[in-house]
């Protein structure tokens, strides 16, 4: 009897702790996402980033399988070896840089020329982030190239603000993860490239992943590029 | 004994929990009530503005004073702008008002071209009056409908809030699977009068007029893309020799957009970072380069740095540019050059061109702009004398100097202007007058900033 009951008890808190700490985890999606230290033997979703990297520019020729083993450690070696970093096939927070998936500095590389653009430029380097991490840098260009795009169409609002917060128009900033991650080096640059006029796109109105379910009537668009994942249409 | 303490930890933690979870609550509670006090006043206000417009449109139609008229297009101009604004902070999800949106900007960017038209001594002509009438009673149809919509939300009781949806999994689906409360479904009732409306001003006839949103811009073509059609293998020899390093990696991929390009990725072994070289499918011109290989420390000048992009560009197929606006980025230079025709500068035939600072080598351009707008042109003699436009500007400023050049508006026309370069203290202007009326068109700031010269 009394044992069923300490048991009982002790179910009672470990559930309860792990509900509260489950609830704060789904409000804080930050807490999950900070980069990690890679390795020979790790696994995830960020290694398959790093493969996916890798393999857009010429690197690792393996599957993309979230699973850090030779071939991703060979190819990892020889990356850093083109880049000037010590070539020990762990993916520390240089190589991320180096990737152009680490996490900015409080100095970033890229300045912005003028104090008025300042305000848009970074809400523009946070949405980059937030939808076109992990993407080719063209591509990061181009979803800049479409919020200033829309900025100029008469079906959107006129500012960049506008465009960035129009209700659903961007799931980064509908689900919040726009704030969750600080902007990304290359999200940065992408900003500035887009700002100063870089249209990879040609006048692209809209972008999506074919692969996740989309409204029907946003296929109906005229489709201009695909670039990495996302195609782009006006 | 251990029991009971194990007992009273789990009821002080179930008390704890319950607490939070009230709390919690009452965030929501009031999260949703500030949301929704939001939704409201926009959407009051929309109806109170294209109210407003219908008013002001009759009443722009009866007058008979050219001054009065400029105060009431631009009033219009001014509420058009908002109700815009107010109709994209709605949250429709599955209702798309895209024409809507483009009614009111073009509604508010029609009129403010009328004022500045009028304003300018040109009184409304008939055509003006007759697209101001149709302006006027479609605004009342759509003031209308939104009345109807607000009535019928009243009656059902509807909440904005009711509309979106409340997990975020949820703004995926396409259709709602879960059975809708009664709210939800009056809300969606309420708003079938929205997308009726969207659906008849997608009807509208195409409006063409001088001013950026106007429909002929849509449909405009490059006009610079000169010679015969290229391959894809043509072009990935046009942009290897381009980028000056790597080789192509796999298909160029294709772009379809108003100035369909190959655009070819190329790599070497050495650098990591990718060249990207858009060439254009007809006449195989390069339209577009990136070169995202990481610049080191400048150990060339701006001059240095002029010159290499002007013998770049005259190599591949651009002579006769001339060098305007630099800005520093990164280590790298971005200079603007501009088309010269004759003694004139042609500025919507505009190619930018990027230089690494560390070994001069040309690493980025934009030649979107040339290639859309590039012909040899029929220019009109001008009207005025330098020396007449000089007299022209603002006397407190000390003129520097004055260049002929063909300025480029927002509805894509054309103007053949003075570029006067004048200054008022410490301040660098550029003052466009019009060579054949002498009015004064635009005025530029350009702003010394530690990266370069800004132009605003």
């Amino acid at each position: 009897m009394k044992r069923r009951k300490r048991m009982g008890a002790a179910i009672l808190a470990t559930a309860v702790a792990g509900f509260i700490i489950a609830v704060l985890w789904v409000q804080h999606p930050a807490l999950g996402q900070s980069r990690r230290t890679l390795y020979w033997g790790t696994s995830g979703d960020d290694v398959a980033l790093v493969q996916r990297t890798l393999a857009d520019w010429g690197y690792y020729f393996g599957a993309i399988d979230g699973t850090y083993g030779y071939k991703t450690f060979v190819a990892v070696r020889s990356f850093q070896r083109d880049s000037g970093l010590r070539a020990d096939g762990i993916v520390g927070r240089a190589t991320w840089e180096a990737l152009g998936l680490g996490v900015v500095q409080a100095a970033p590389a890229w300045q912005a020329p003028a104090v008025s653009w300042s305000d848009d430029f970074w809400l523009m380097a946070r949405v980059i982030t937030g939808e076109a991490m992990g993407e080719p840098y063209t591509g990061q260009v181009a979803v800049g190239a479409v919020i200033l795009n829309r900025t100029r169409h008469p079906s959107f609002p006129r500012t960049i603000s506008g465009v960035i917060f129009e209700p659903w128009a961007f799931e980064s900033v509908t689900n919040g993860l726009i704030w969750a991650r600080p902007p990304t080096d290359s999200a940065v640059r992408a900003a500035g490239d887009a700002l100063n006029g870089w249209d990879p796109t040609y006048g692209a109105l809209y972008f999506w992943n074919p692969a996740t379910a989309v409204s029907p009537w946003v296929w109906s668009r005229q489709i201009i590029t695909q670039i990495g994942k996302h195609v782009f249409a006006r | 004994m251990r029991e009971k303490w194990l007992a009273l930890l789990a009821v002080v933690g179930a008390l704890v929990l319950g607490a939070w979870g009230l709390g919690q609550r009452g965030m929501a509670t009031r999260t949703q009530a500030a949301m929704e006090a939001g939704y409201q006043r926009d959407f009051f206000d929309l109806i109170n503005q294209v109210e407003q417009i219908q008013v002001l449109l009759s009443k722009a139609l009866v007058s008979g004073s050219e001054r009065h008229n400029i105060s009431q297009l631009t009033e219009i101009w001014m509420r058009a702008n908002t109700a815009q604004s107010d109709l994209s902070h709605l949250p429709l999800k599955d209702v798309n008002l895209s024409a809507s949106r483009k009614f009111l900007s073009q509604l508010g960017d029609y009129a403010y071209r009328l004022a500045q038209a009028n304003a300018r001594g040109n009184p409304i002509s008939d055509k003006d009056w007759d697209r101001l009438q149709t302006f006027q009673r479609q605004t009342a149809r759509f003031s209308s409908t939104l009345h109807a919509v607000q009535l019928s939300m009243a009656r059902s009781g509807f909440r904005w809030s009711d509309v979106a949806p409340r997990r975020p999994g949820a703004a995926k689906k396409t259709a709602p699977r879960a059975p809708r409360t009664a709210a939800q479904t009056a809300g969606a009732g309420a708003l079938d009068g929205f997308t009726a409306a969207d659906k008849r001003l997608q009807q509208l006839p195409a409006l063409i007029y001088d001013g950026p949103f106007s429909d002929h811009l849509e449909k405009r073509r490059p006009l610079g893309l000169t010679g015969e059609p290229v391959d894809e293998a043509r072009a990935t020899r046009i942009a290897t020799d381009a980028a000056g390093r790597g080789q192509s990696v796999g298909r160029p991929r294709l772009t379809q957009g108003r100035l369909p390009t190959f655009s070819v990725t190329l790599r070497d072994g050495r650098n990591p970072a990718p060249i990207v070289v858009d060439v254009s499918r007809q006449g195989g011109h390069i339209v577009q380069m990136n070169d995202a290989r990481p610049i080191g420390t400048p150990r060339i000048g701006s001059d240095e740095a002029r010159k290499r992009a002007a013998d770049w560009l005259a190599a591949h197929g651009l002579p006769g540019m001339t060098p305007t606006f630099t800005a520093r980025v990164n280590n790298s230079e971005v200079i603007t050059f501009v088309y010269r025709q004759m003694d004139t500068l042609i500025y919507p035939d505009q190619v930018k061109v990027k230089v690494a600072l560390d070994n001069g080598q040309v690493t980025g351009l934009d030649a979107v702009s040339y290639f859309t707008n590039h012909r040899e042109r029929d220019l009109p003699r001008p009207r005025l004398t330098p020396e007449e436009a000089r007299a022209k500007v603002n006397r407190r400023l000390r003129v520097d100097n004055v260049q002929l050049s063909l300025i480029p508006t927002e509805s894509a026309k054309e103007i053949l202007a003075y570029e006067v370069r004048a200054r008022l203290g410490r301040d660098t202007y550029l003052i466009y007058i019009n060579a054949l009326t002498g009015e004064e068109e635009n005025i530029l700031k350009l702003v010394d900033t530690p990266n370069g010269k800004l132009v605003m």
